[in-house]
């Protein structure tokens, strides 16, 4: 691992003005954890720090001397000596004895004669002609510093030598070639760059990036100033802000504001260049093969905004036909894979900090309180296929009222198809279809209740014709020789799904399917996969066994 | 009471003479200069209430760094919440080097002193805003009209040329 000395110099002066960063944290851990002269050199850097600031702020007795409260204790002291002085007897100080001369002895030095033998010479012109070497040497080719550090990355598959796979390697400038995986890549003025492959990027200093081909999402912190991304046919300058860029393969530029401003230049020339375009957040527009400026439609979610989790990549594999992590974008939806739904936010709906979920999860959820808020997903009157269908989801429930006349609410409903999923008071979870005249058939109860508090993996598969299923935790949950099997004429088919509620309140009154249905979900929901086809047993444990 | 004003006056003079190695060690321990002045004051009351179990001849600055260390970690450990802090290992790995530095003689501070006296008017006036006047950099980038970033620089490039000076300053005076 290499570590550039002013990048180290830089990380340690802001860590001691108390002014780092998560992504700096975990750099200096990385570089005290592994570099066995970290230590020694941060130790004489903070010596040399304390040392400057004691000396500005000028001598520090005095200024504590002079200051009240947080002083207490040199006051206290200088009283005390002060009531001494006052109080204290008289003492007789004896006059120190005169001290007894002793006669200097005058040593003779003998001067010897030095023998320089012919070896030492010949080693003395060696050692020099070899220093004079290496000096021209770096005076020609220069260390170049590097201008960021590879923070971290998942399956990442990099092109043109392994050297940057060990995460908290500097990055010198030049092109860095990502063909497959992700990587999160921090600038050292502090952008951070999230990478996802097949990306072709390089990293011109530690404010400027040239973008080749892919797409690449920049956090710019504040205070940061000036930060471009450039392609070879636009320039985009940040504001302040988060935004992707992506190049196509016609070489169009596109990029999609997600926080604060940018300005879209034509032209990959920094100072000349052509038409340009601010754009605010949520807008999105495009730099065509012509140098043209459009509009494009926002879609943000077609990008990674962090690297993805075990989970995630495991879901991604498992070919979902939608996957929602529900990060937040101002609006706590993020779809990442199916581009043809849309979500609507209804109700109390937050979107909970990283740190409620599970360690290998890593990302947000949603906070449902339990009055009505949800996420309602609009599945285009999906049609039952005839093979089957599935959906996985976490969920952390909060015990409500028991006092409530409905011992159930509801996590997850898409009336038709995906039946209704819901939890007893007592943590028991039940999976069951209707009728048109609001009889439940093919209903599955778990064997065992879940823990309140506690994040649980929940997976419902169903195979047309045969029996369906509910897993928790990996494992399957219900007794299948209990209920029907699914197989209702004409088949099933779904409009909406809603993520946290039983009934669309909207559409309450004409629903007579499912009257009761209307005791919303109290707790997290997260990272919800819909599938359309049935998840085998050994697929619904792989999933479950990503997050360890 | 001629015992009690020989005890502060011992006490006050051992103390003065290794309170800039104390305030270092926390300050490179706990990284937050306003934890390590507090942690400073509480090391002082400590070394004072139990002076009495000193034993003259002995190091005190040892004895006073090592009650400094059980300060520091306990301040670390309650922040733990309300910080970005390092892994325990790094600390340990820090707190054990930072105590050999802090035995180490050293004419830093005088060095520094005469390298202080060299630098230009702007760079001592930042410092002095910063470490004099204690206003926080968004205050600086107020007044000089300069964004946090290049403020943050600055800082560190004239500690580094202070540092660069007091290294020369150094070696010069032990090869005298």
């Amino acid at each position: 691992m290499s570590y550039d000395k002013a990048n180290i110099d830089d990380l340690l002066f802001r860590f001691l003005e108390n002014e780092v960063s998560e992504h700096d944290i975990t750099m200096l851990n990385q570089w005290f954890l592994n570099d066995p002269e970290a230590a020694r050199y941060y130790c004489n850097y903070a010596r040399d720090y304390a040392a400057m600031r004691m000396q500005v702020s000028g001598e520090m007795e005095a200024k504590e001397a002079t200051t009240e409260n947080t002083h207490e204790f040199d006051i206290k002291l200088w009283k005390e000596l002060a009531e001494d002085e006052r109080t204290a007897p008289t003492v007789e100080i004896e006059r120190p004895h005169e001290a007894e001369s002793r006669p200097f002895e005058t040593i003779q030095v003998v001067r010897q004669e030095r023998h320089v033998s012919r070896f030492s010479i010949v080693t003395l012109v060696l050692s020099a002609a070899a220093i004079l070497l290496i000096a021209i040497f770096l005076r020609l080719n220069p260390p170049e510093p590097a201008v960021a550090f590879l923070l971290d990355s998942r399956n990442a598959v990099w092109s043109g030598g392994d050297e940057l796979l060990e995460n908290g390697a500097g990055i010198k400038p030049g092109p860095l070639s990502l063909t497959g995986g992700y990587a999160n890549v921090v600038l050292t003025s502090g952008v951070e760059i999230v990478l996802e492959g097949p990306v072709t990027v390089d990293i011109e200093s530690d404010n400027q990036v040239f973008l080749l081909r892919g797409a690449i999402y920049s956090k710019v912190p504040t205070g940061v100033d000036d930060y471009l991304v450039r392609t070879s046919g636009a320039t985009v300058v940040d504001y302040g802000t988060e935004f992707a860029v992506d190049v196509d393969d016609r070489g169009a530029t596109a990029v999609h504001v997600v926080k604060g401003e940018v300005e879209l230049r034509s032209g990959a020339d920094v100072v000349k260049h052509g038409p340009v375009a601010r754009l605010l957040a949520k807008q999105a527009a495009a730099v065509n093969a012509e140098g043209v400026i459009e509009e494009v439609e926002f879609a943000p979610d077609r990008y990674v905004t962090s690297i993805p989790s075990d989970y995630d990549i495991a879901v991604l594999k498992s070919k979902p036909i939608a996957y929602w992590r529900f990060a937040n974008y101002g609006s706590p939806v993020n779809e990442i894979v199916s581009k043809t739904y849309s979500t609507v936010v209804v109700g109390a709906v937050s979107a909970t900090g990283s740190s409620c979920l599970h360690k290998n999860l890593h990302y947000q959820a949603l906070n449902l309180d339990g009055q009505g808020g949800h996420i309602a997903i609009d599945v285009n009157k999906q049609p039952a296929v005839s093979s089957g269908w599935s959906y996985a989801l976490w969920i952390r429930p909060e015990l409500q009222s028991a006092s409530q006349e409905e011992p159930y609410c509801y996590i997850l409903s898409g009336k038709g198809q995906y039946g209704y999923l819901r939890i007893s008071d007592t943590g028991i979870l039940e999976h069951y279809f209707v009728h048109g005249d609001g009889t439940v058939f093919c209903g599955q109860v778990s064997k065992k209740p879940i823990e309140f508090g506690q994040w649980h993996h929940i997976v419902v598969t169903v195979e047309y014709g045969q029996q369906k299923n509910l897993y928790v935790d990996g494992v399957k949950a219900t007794d299948a020789s209990v209920y029907d099997r699914i197989r209702p004429a004409g088949g099933l088919f779904c409009e909406k799904i809603l993520v946290g509620t039983g009934t669309d309140p909207s559409a309450a009154v004409s629903e007579s399917e499912n009257e009761d249905a209307g005791k919303s979900f109290r707790g997290d929901i997260s990272q919800v996969a819909l599938y359309g086809r049935p998840l085998s047993e050994d697929a619904v444990r792989e999933l479950f066994l990503s997050i360890r | 009471m001629v015992d009690r004003t020989k005890r502060s006056t011992r006490f006050f003079k051992l103390y003065t003479g290794v309170q800039p190695r104390i305030y270092s060690f926390l300050l490179t321990l706990v990284h937050n200069p306003l934890d390590a002045e507090e942690l400073l004051q509480e090391t002082a009351s400590v070394l004072w209430e139990q002076f009495d179990k000193y034993q003259e001849g002995t190091n005190f600055g040892a004895w006073a760094i090592a009650i400094a260390k059980l300060k520091a970690f306990e301040c670390l450990r309650q922040n733990k919440k309300r910080r970005l802090l390092l892994e325990d290992k790094a600390y340990r790995n820090i707190a054990a080097v930072a105590e050999s530095v802090a035995a180490e003689p050293t004419d830093h501070m005088e060095a520094l002193r005469k390298c202080l006296n060299k630098i230009d008017e702007s760079c001592r006036s930042l410092l002095a805003m910063r470490y004099k006047k204690n206003l926080h950099i968004k205050e600086i980038s107020k007044i000089t009209h300069k964004t946090p970033n290049t403020l943050y620089k600055t800082l560190r490039r004239i500690l580094e040329s202070l540092r660069k000076c007091i290294e020369r300053n150094v070696n010069r005076e032990e090869i005298a």
